[in-house]
């Protein structure tokens, strides 16, 4: 029988979704980006410009399949990549909390005391009511 | 012969006795080991948390020996630009140094062509992939009547069908016959570029193949943008079945980074047993063939209901998440950077493996970059609100987890976000200073002083890499002691049950004969 524990669930849930990075007070200085507003409007005018913002627009778009350039520094960056993220240890590979002490060897111990506990009580007992 | 007869008769009733109590711990050692047994079986799997231990997850094996395997602060970093990035003096600076160095060189010479990458790289940095494109054609050309070998031309292909499809992505979308089969053009090189060299940078090229033919298709047939993300994840899947609460994945399939089976069947055999070694390092080449059966457990997106009837022939099932995800990084850090499909399928992919920060992190910065989405006003509109359902979704989910702060989760974006953008600025007006200064590019310590200055950008790595499991071996030999200690322990208390029972009775019958015995 496999199963994941509970806990673990609980933990790997809780573990799975904590925000990788360390959070960091920025300057509030805002992302740069700003959202047009769309106006409707049909007169001449109006389209002209809004055909002049729909190619600025697209060619603002260029980057919709940005990627792959390779150079003389790439390898550098991936050396950086991955000094940066793999060398990393966790802190522990054990789980949080702590294991709690095998008790079997109390149970035993306790059953093996009660066991001759017993027969201690049988065999003596039975003498001491003798005498009596 | 009367006390001989007495001697006889207290043996014989220890003897009897001792019996009594060989049976009453007979009896309560089958009772312990029965409940203990049946304890096990009805139990479930929080009764064995004290078992559970910590384990690296299957996506840590990286794709191919020696490869890159991925963390999700990379994910969390390039969504908040957490990564240092050049600026335009220094391409200037090189783009200088490069044109000096090709200039001392004979044209057949081959060493003008890692430059020519330079220089056409430098180019696109700068804005102008067009200048780069004839500089590639030349390169390619020179190449292939030299005759150098199909892995050599990877550099070549590569970065000119990335240049290509940059260059005229914005007029094929207009169906601009010429835009559109240079658009095509792109797609083949690269997809050659894939065919020599498939295991470059994180697998980035196969991404950018798929992601372009993805594209492509959305030229003709706008309204997939609102189907699909660019790696195939259904856009109109309910947050329900992404979302899934607790661990039940045998609905969605989603919701976790590693499969049900990676957490239901840890055996203690080959990969799991090599794979939870302590201190291994699963991105070890040396160990790469034993432990790249486990990738097999990693949760699979992408490539969704209906996915089959577009047109991207280069991906047509789902896929590892942590493929796509590393080729998305490492475009985004290494090509053109933040672009809003990028986003979005790093928020659907993240909501599907369970990472709700990241992907809520994600779906804000799509929909900040929702204006370059498409030039169609209504799907930049559907982006935002996609986004903004989607994590109205997760901060439900989030509401009753006391550690979750959903109020906190936009003002700690904008922080951390500002905080990549600061460091970004920072390193470029380092490098500017620098160059102005005269100290060359090429030197070793160029940024010895700006890393003195600013601790490492990167976010830490941190228990989200790892699953908690309870091993079944562990839990079967857990169970196998426990049944042994019960029954001795229920064996112990019948026999005092016994013993007391015994003791008792004689002591009652005892007592009675000497009532009898006693003169009236």
């Amino acid at each position: 029988m496999t199963d994941e524990t509970e806990a673990g669930k609980v933990d790997a849930k809780r573990n799975a979704e904590v925000p990788a990075g360390k959070r960091l007070a920025g300057s509030g200085v805002q992302c740069g980006l700003v959202l047009v507003d769309e106006i409707f409007s049909w007169s001449f005018a109006m389209r002209h410009l809004r055909f002049c913002c729909f190619v600025i627009t697209l060619l603002a778009s260029v980057d919709l399949a940005s990627a792959c350039l390779n150079d003389s520094e790439l390898p550098n960056h991936e050396r950086e990549f991955r000094s940066q993220y793999l060398n990393q240890n966790f802190t522990s590979l054990e789980p949080d909390r702590g294991r709690p002490a095998d008790q079997h060897w109390m149970l035993s111990a306790t059953g093996i005391s009660l066991l001759g506990g017993a027969i201690g009580l049988s065999w003596f007992g039975a003498r001491k009511q003798k005498s009596l | 012969m009367v006390r001989r007869s007495q001697a006889e008769v207290a043996v014989k009733a220890r003897i009897l006795g001792l019996i009594w109590i060989l049976l009453g711990s007979l009896v309560g050692g089958c009772t312990g080991f029965v409940s203990s047994g049946l304890a096990h079986v009805l139990s479930s799997g929080k009764d064995y948390e004290f078992l559970s231990e910590r384990v690296n997850l299957p996506h840590h094996v990286p794709q191919y020996s020696g490869g890159v395997s991925l963390r999700f602060s990379m994910v969390h970093d390039v969504l908040h630009e957490r990564f240092p990035k050049h600026g335009a003096p220094w391409y200037e600076e090189r783009n200088r140094q490069t044109e000096e160095r090709l200039t001392g060189l004979n044209e057949s010479d081959r060493a003008r062509w890692p430059l020519i990458d330079d220089l056409a790289v430098a180019y696109e940095r700068l804005g102008r992939p067009a200048d780069a494109i004839p500089l590639l054609r030349d390169k390619l050309q020179s190449q292939e009547a030299a005759g150098v070998s199909r892995r050599e031309l990877y550099t070549t292909l590569a970065n000119l069908g990335t240049m290509l499809i940059h260059a005229n992505a914005a007029k094929a979308r207009l169906a601009d016959a010429e835009a559109v089969e240079r658009f095509d053009e792109g797609i083949q090189l690269v997809r050659r570029s894939v065919e020599v060299n498939p295991e470059a940078h994180f697998g980035r090229e196969k991404w950018q193949e798929s992601i372009a033919e993805f594209l492509r298709a959305t030229f003709q047939d706008p309204s997939l943008l609102k189907k699909f993300d660019c790696l195939g994840n259904r856009l109109d899947l309910p947050d329900a079945e992404v979302l899934t609460p607790g661990f039940d994945m045998a609905q969605a399939g989603y919701s976790r980074p590693a499969i049900p089976d990676f957490f239901h069947r840890w055996y203690n055999t080959s990969p799991f047993k090599e794979f939870s070694q302590p201190g291994i390092r699963p991105d070890d080449p040396e160990l790469w063939t034993v432990l790249s059966p486990i990738r097999l457990y990693i949760t699979k997106i992408g490539a969704e209901e209906g996915w089959d009837q577009v047109d991207v022939p280069s991906h047509q099932s789902p896929v590892p998440f942590d493929e796509p995800v590393l080729g998305i990084i490492g475009m985004w850090r290494q090509g053109g950077g933040a672009n809003p499909h990028f986003a979005l399928a790093l928020g659907e992919t993240m909501l599907r493996v369970g990472q709700r920060y990241i992907a809520w992190t994600a779906f804000e910065r799509a929909s900040l970059l929702a204006e370059r989405y498409s030039p169609d006003a209504e799907l930049k509109e559907f982006l935002r609100n996609h986004c903004a359902q989607r994590q109205a979704a997760i901060e439900v989910r989030l509401a009753p987890e006391p550690t979750a702060d959903k109020d906190q989760l936009r003002p700690a974006f904008v922080q951390e976000f500002a905080h990549g953008q600061k460091y970004q600025q920072d390193y470029q007006a380092f490098e500017e200073e620098r160059i102005a200064a005269g100290q060359s590019i090429d030197d070793d310590h160029f940024f010895d002083d700006f890393m003195r200055d600013h601790s490492s950008i990167a976010s830490p790595v941190g228990l989200e890499e790892t699953a908690v499991i309870a091993r079944s071996s562990a839990i079967s030999e857990y169970g196998d002691r426990d049944m042994k200690s019960s029954s001795l322990l229920g064996a112990g208390i019948g026999a005092m049950l016994v013993a007391i029972i015994g003791y008792v009775r004689r002591r009652w019958k005892l007592r009675g004969t000497v009532d009898q015995a006693r003169p009236n």
